[in-house]
């Protein structure tokens, strides 16, 4: 009971301690300064230039003229009349993502017991540590609203933290198994921000064995977590012990990936019809998509970010450019197959690894996207319990975070500076990021490696006793 | 750190990569290496002065000392005449004030150059929470001022603009004299003359291709900010109501055009003249320079580096640097002199007898002792943030000044020294005259040693590196020598978090301190009690088990961590106080530990040597730096100390380390010190990493010289990657990037109802109606458009959204060729998908024809006109390797895209 009463004084302390430091923030009037830095608001995602698109549309023209707004028409009819209250909608946003963060984590907290304790037979205190006191999913959502990022992201003006809400909301209703939920929540996702697309074998993401049925990964059959429900340990590791009430958790819901599948085209075409239906003055559909999504992959905006793309194409040569940007996005795409193939049987965790090399390597990135995926970075703690370099990680993001305004500052405001120094840090935030990611499939890969040995152990030693 | 004589003992033998041995060797004997690292840090920062190279010129393009300096003895009697005119009219007139300004208009009426008096206000200071992120100070000048809530008569700076014979107009150097009317003294009127006369001389000179401002800044409230008001105004511009209303108020006795401001191109340089009489009966009269703006900033070191070899190659005067006199006499300094003096005649001999043409110097012990006392007063002028003259405003601009202070005790009989000094100005406006392009080249970051030695930031960083490498290896033993429980470190970053925000609220009181009370002992009284009421929450965390090392370790490594990242970077934004930070934070940080274990390392019988010694000297060095800073406070006035912002912040990160392993209430003093730094007192804020020149919020921003490019468009590199592009192109990146932060105002850009032809018409002339939400970034939206008229607007015309429109423009065929001739790469946008120039394509022209024209002739080609001798159209064939034209494409090119 005691226990109890810490748990939710911390969590719900917490969460106020949370608002009440962006409140503050809002109220002293910080917002004007972060939502000039090219850290937080991107050509994508600035709020500043939702308000001028808005503007724009209201005046008859265009919101894409001028290249100035490159988000999406519904978050302009959305956000765009509430004008300068709109901070409260992201703080609530941010809210809201907490507690999917929560949700998430008690659906995969209820499976890791599922899986560890009743099917197959260890118990809990030998795999995990014990004696916390929070839940992993609230351990989550508070790393999530106290990571600086996400507090200087929701009081900075940009739409990052609503992306964030909605790619929590597909997560979650993927994990809840409510198909039409969750297609919605992707398609609005990838509509808002293009990269959330390749969320789409994560949140469908089978449970299918992986030694029959490997062409069709990337062809047809690619169950969801829909199908299949939260993460868990690998399928081979049930086959160690045949039991026949495993057959039935492992199986593939094949009609939830068909009404998957119906309801994004239903979702989708409902979208892309209000869009279209918004510009129907101005450029139409196909404005909507050049400006956009073309915006995203042709990277016409050399803006400074901390990204590694602007750098690169303002000195690369006009011939070379479409070649280059082809093999810089591509980066992004190799990486799913592999990734999707390792941990086809964690939906979540291939998700969060999935968004961080996103994060690192699209082409407008700012810090809401590394607020996200290190948000659900906390739902794996468990998991992840012998990451190596924890502490230098900690310190690099706090070194690298700090070091981009100041050379920023150095570069554009004092002129002692140049584009070299900007670059320099934004390439050892892309470095941070990579051995982030590394070292979580690592260690995850460790972890499944540990479990599948203290299994095999039982067994022989159940055996032995038999 | 205490155990690490057992561990040895048993450590296992090193496996693994070379590397990684490496540095499982550094972690296991850290207390030995972070000692190692100390020391060689700290001798290494003494032996800075002997490391310091000469000066020498970067620029090749200014050219000092090239040609000869013309002013002479008869321009030295004339600024005699002028400043004599100066007193015995204040002595004479009934008001100086009115009177003064008629001469001054006179005198510069009759060298031809444009003059105006430019009225300011000290700035006034208006209360927000987070003020240092956000303000920016208006000059802004009524009838009166509000100083202090008295009302007072605003300061009035004098300006002259010698328009250039061979100039555009384009650039300008700007000369300030600062003066006090009030109180004029002879000095002051002297270097009035002199710059008048200077001004004359510039006047009749041929090759002047920049325009000459000078600026005659009123000091009445300090020197800086008449200077900084100007600039200000220079840069944005000043739209408002009242100045018109000031207009009305100088109207009498001067013609209204007297206060119209007038501009003249980007400023390349600064040089401000002050004469200052000399301490002392000493007849010797000498030249020194000042160049460390607000924060630390210093100027392209080739402006002092020029006026360096001006007066070094006429060897007529003395230049000096100032200094810190005391040093002088520390007998422990001048035998550490020794010392290296010794060693470097024999490191001299050495290096002779190997390799015969080597240069034999070496660094006398007078010279150190100089050295070391110069190179402190820079490192504290940068620490204290404050410009040490009215140059530091220049730098708020990006602009590069020095301050150039002659120290003479009778200037009225010294001729010589006064016609020289005016050829060193000449020679040095020649020099930046000759200037083609912005000032870049050179350093900005480095301290100066003498006149001519430096240290640059390559030498500087290596005794800095060397003390902030203790950092990392402590955390990493730190980290290695404890397994920690997974809990310890939740709760290690959740009272890092708790002590950093409550640091960090410590670190902006003096902000909100400075608006509720007036008098600056009352503020660091207040600061000082709201600082230690700061640390009580740090008290009154309890830790579970005060006895094992759980707790400590991580909350240390962590905490060492952070202080590390902290001073690394702000070396980059000031090195001064992140050196200062490193000297105090360095022995605090590696000493602090639990009191409890370090007692029971002296007496436990079996412990090594150096936790014996550590757990000695542990009190001793952090009581030590509380001892230092205190002498500081305490010999300094009050209103010297200044802003460490974020110093302080430095400070009180290790304090809780103390804080928490507190058994006896002694520690609690030393937790303290810290803090106990003097609030902010003078002008500039403190170390914000925000931006120091910072155009002016939403709501009352202002346009600038080269300020008013009308496309706003932000796609495109609006950023160029050096900070090479002329001075235009750096303010309108900063205009892009404020236009492109701010939803801007709508609106109509109402003219201002000035007589245009009267004024230099600059972008001032257009005010901004204020908070508005509009959008910011297009021409075309910039009027409302009334939908209830059938004609359309400007603006409305948009092709995208009029499909139906007849589309038979090359624009909507194709999207812009990048095949052949690619254009500037800034016309993506849909807007400007109509093809610039140099994009046209003729192989694409018959598409567009219809393939109407047949594509071969069957006839031969004229080739050449009949033999008249005289060349027809088209015999002229220009050479095909003709660099000549490709450089007219390229920079074409060039600009077209930073449009």
């Amino acid at each position: 009971m005691v226990l109890q009463g810490r748990r939710s004084l911390a969590l719900w302390g917490g969460m106020t301690l949370a608002a009440i430091a962006r409140l503050l923030l809002l109220m002293s009037g910080a917002s004007a300064r972060l939502s000039r830095s090219v850290e937080i608001a991107t050509p994508v995602t600035s709020l500043v230039r939702l308000e001028e698109g808005f503007w724009l549309k209201k005046l008859g023209l265009s919101p894409y003229a001028g290249s100035v707004y490159h988000g999406s028409p519904l978050l302009l009819e959305i956000i765009g009349p509430l004008g300068a209250n709109s901070p409260i909608l992201f703080l609530l946003s941010d809210f809201a993502t907490a507690l999917l963060i929560i949700l998430i984590g008690k659906r995969l907290s209820a499976a890791r017991d599922h899986y560890t304790h009743w099917n197959i037979g260890i118990t809990h205190s030998m795999l995990f540590l014990t004696g916390e006191t929070l839940d992993i999913g609230e351990i989550a959502a508070l790393l999530y609203l106290f990571n600086p990022f996400t507090v200087f992201v929701c009081v900075g003006g940009s739409t990052s933290s609503f992306e964030s809400f909605v790619v929590c909301l597909a997560l979650y209703a993927s994990l809840e198994g409510n198909a039409p939920l969750a297609a919605f929540a992707w398609v609005m996702a990838s509509h808002f921000a293009m990269y959330p697309l390749v969320l789409l074998i994560p949140v469908t993401s089978r449970t299918f064995d992986l030694a029959t049925h490997i062409l069709c990964v990337f062809f047809l059959k690619i169950a969801s977590a829909l199908c299949c429900g939260p993460d868990k340990p690998r399928s081979k590791i049930f086959r160690l012990k045949s039991s026949e009430s495993l057959k039935s958790s492992t199986n593939v819901q094949w009609q939830k990936l068909w009404s998957f599948i119906l309801w994004s085209a239903v979702w989708s075409s409902c979208v892309l019809g209000l869009c279209n239906r918004i510009l129907r003055h101005d450029g139409g559909l196909g404005e909507m998509l050049r400006e956009t999504y073309g915006f995203i992959l042709t990277v016409k905006d050399l803006t400074p970010n901390i990204g590694v793309y602007w750098y690169f194409f303002t000195e690369v040569f006009d011939f070379y450019r479409s070649f280059f940007l082809m093999v810089f996005h591509g980066n992004i795409f190799c990486m799913i197959a592999p990734l999707s193939i390792c941990f086809y049987h964690r939906p979540i965790f291939l998700s969060f690894i999935l968004m961080a090399v996103v994060s690192t390597l699209k082409s407008y990135p700012s810090v809401g996207d590394a607020a996200l995926y290190l948000g659900l970075m906390g739902l794996f703690t468990h998991e992840l319990s012998d990451f190596k370099y924890a502490f230098l990680l900690l310190n690099s993001y706090i070194c690298v975070a700090a070091l981009g305004p100041v050379m920023f500052n150095l570069w554009i405001w004092r002129g002692t500076g140049n584009a070299n120094f900007y670059f320099a840090t934004a390439l050892a935030y892309a470095f941070v990021q990579t051995i982030l990611i590394v070292e979580s499939v690592n260690s995850m890969l460790r972890f499944e490696r540990g479990l599948k040995l203290t299994i095999k152990t039982t067994l022989s030693s159940s055996k032995k006793d038999n | 750190m205490g155990a690490d004589g057992e561990k040895d003992r048993q450590a296992p033998p090193l496996k693994g990569r070379l590397l990684a041995r490496l540095a499982v060797l550094i972690v296991r004997h850290a207390a030995l290496v972070s000692f190692v690292c100390c020391v060689a840090g700290i001798v290494s920062l003494m032996l800075l002065p002997v490391l310091a190279k000469s000066v020498y010129v970067d620029e090749n393009a200014l050219l000092p000392g090239s040609a000869r300096a013309t002013f002479s003895h008869y321009d030295t009697l004339k600024a005699h005449d002028l400043a004599r005119e100066i007193q015995t009219l204040l002595s004479s007139s009934t008001d100086p004030q009115k009177d003064f300004r008629k001469w001054l208009g006179d005198r510069l009426d009759a060298l031809g150059a444009d003059y105006y008096f430019h009225r300011f206000c000290p700035p006034t200071r208006s209360f927000s929470i987070l003020g240092f992120l956000s303000t920016s100070h208006t000059y802004e000048a009524g009838k009166h001022c509000l100083v202090d809530g008295r009302e007072q008569t605003p300061g009035v700076n004098a300006v002259g603009i010698l328009r250039a014979h061979q100039g555009d107009g384009n650039e300008a150097i700007v000369l300030v004299t600062p003066f006090e009317l009030e109180n004029l003294t002879a000095e002051n009127a002297i270097a009035m003359g002199l710059s008048l006369s200077l001004l004359d001389l510039l006047s009749r000179a041929l090759w002047l291709a920049k325009d000459v401002v000078w600026v005659a800044a009123d000091s009445k409230y300090e020197k800086y900010t008449a200077v900084a008001a100007w600039l200000k105004e220079y840069h944005e511009p000043l739209v408002s109501d009242s100045s018109f209303e000031g207009m009305h108020y100088t109207q009498d006795g001067n013609s209204s055009r007297d206060i119209f401001f007038k501009r003249a191109g980007s400023i390349t340089a600064g040089f401000v003249l002050e004469f200052t009489r000399g301490a002392g009966a000493t007849k010797v009269s000498s030249l020194e320079i000042h160049a460390e703006g607000s924060n630390g900033q210093m100027p392209n070191m080739d402006m002092i580096s020029v006026v360096n070899l001006l007066v070094s190659w006429r060897q007529q005067f003395h230049l000096t640097l100032e200094g810190v006199p005391r040093i002088k006499d520390w007998q422990w300094l001048r035998s550490v002199g020794y010392v290296f003096e010794i060693v470097g005649k024999k490191a001299a001999e050495l290096r002779k007898a190997f390799l015969s043409h080597a240069k034999a110097s070496f660094t006398t012990a007078e010279d150190y002792v100089n050295g070391v006392s110069v190179l402190l007063r820079s490192c504290w002028n940068q620490m204290l943030g404050v410009p040490t003259g009215s140059h530091g405003a220049f730098r708020d601009f990006q602009l590069d000044a020095v301050t150039l202070e002659v120290v003479s005790t009778d200037l009225e009989h010294n001729m010589d020294f006064l016609t020289n000094f005016g050829r060193l100005i000449e020679g040095v406006l020649r020099s930046v005259n000759n200037l083609l392009e912005k000032f870049h080249q050179s350093l900005f970051l480095y301290i100066m040693v003498s006149p001519n030695k430096f240290v640059s930031i390559s030498t500087y960083i290596i005794p800095f590196g060397l003390l902030l490498s203790n950092f990392p290896i402590q955390a990493a033993a730190l980290c290695t020598s404890v397994k920690a429980t997974p809990g310890s470190w939740t709760r290690a970053i959740l009272v890092v978090i708790l002590v950093e925000t409550w640091s960090l609220g410590n670190a902006i009181c003096p902000a909100i301190l400075f608006h509720l009370f007036s008098s600056a002992p009352t503020r660091l009284a207040v600061w000082i009690l709201l600082s230690g009421l700061c640390l009580a929450p740090v008290f009154c965390l309890r830790s579970d088990a005060h006895a094992s090392d759980d707790w400590y370790v991580p909350l240390k490594s962590l905490t060492l961590g952070l202080t590390g990242i902290a001073l690394g970077i702000l070396s980059a934004v000031n090195f001064s106080v992140a050196l200062a930070g490193a000297l105090l934070l360095v022995p605090m940080c590696l000493s602090a530990q639990p009191f409890s274990s370090s007692w029971r390392a002296l007496w436990k019988p079996k412990s090594g040597v150096i936790s014996r010694v550590n757990a000695v000297l542990a009190p001793a060095l952090t009581c030590f730096p509380l001892l230092v800073v205190l002498t500081i406070l305490a010999r300094e006035s009050a209103g010297e100390v200044g802003n460490c912002l974020i110093t302080v912040k430095n400070f009180s990160l290790p304090s809780y380390v103390f804080c928490r392993s507190r058994r006896t209430r002694r520690s609690s003093t030393a937790s303290k010190c810290p803090t106990s730094i003097k609030p902010v007192v003078r002008s500039p804020p403190a170390f914000t990493l925000a931006a120091k020149r910072r155009p002016p919020p939403n709501e009352d921003w202002r346009l600038g010289p080269g300020m008013y490019h009308p496309r706003l468009g932000p796609t495109g590199p609006a950023f160029s990657l050096s900070a090479k592009g002329t001075p235009n192109l750096d303010l309108e990146k900063m205009w892009m990037l404020e236009r492109s932060r701010h939803p801007s105002p709508r609106g109509n850009w109402t003219p201002r109802r000035f007589l245009l032809s009267e004024v230099t018409p600059g972008p001032g002339t257009y005010s901004l109606p204020n908070k508005n939400s509009g959008p910011a970034f297009t021409v075309a939206s910039k009027r409302t458009t009334k939908h209830d008229t059938d004609a359309p607007g400007p603006g409305t015309y948009f092709y995208s959204a009029r499909p139906q429109s007849p589309s038979f423009t090359m624009a909507n065929r194709f999207p812009p060729s990048r095949t052949c001739n690619p254009g500037p790469r800034t016309v993506y946008g849909d807007f400007y998908n109509t093809p610039g120039p140099a994009q046209y394509n003729p192989d694409r022209g018959k598409h567009i024809a219809g393939r109407s024209g047949p594509a071969f002739t069957m006839t031969g080609k004229w080739h050449r006109g009949p033999d008249s001798g005289l060349p027809g159209p088209g015999t002229y064939f220009p050479p095909q390797n003709n660099t000549f034209g490709q450089d007219i494409r390229c920079q074409h090119g060039r600009k077209l895209r930073s449009r």
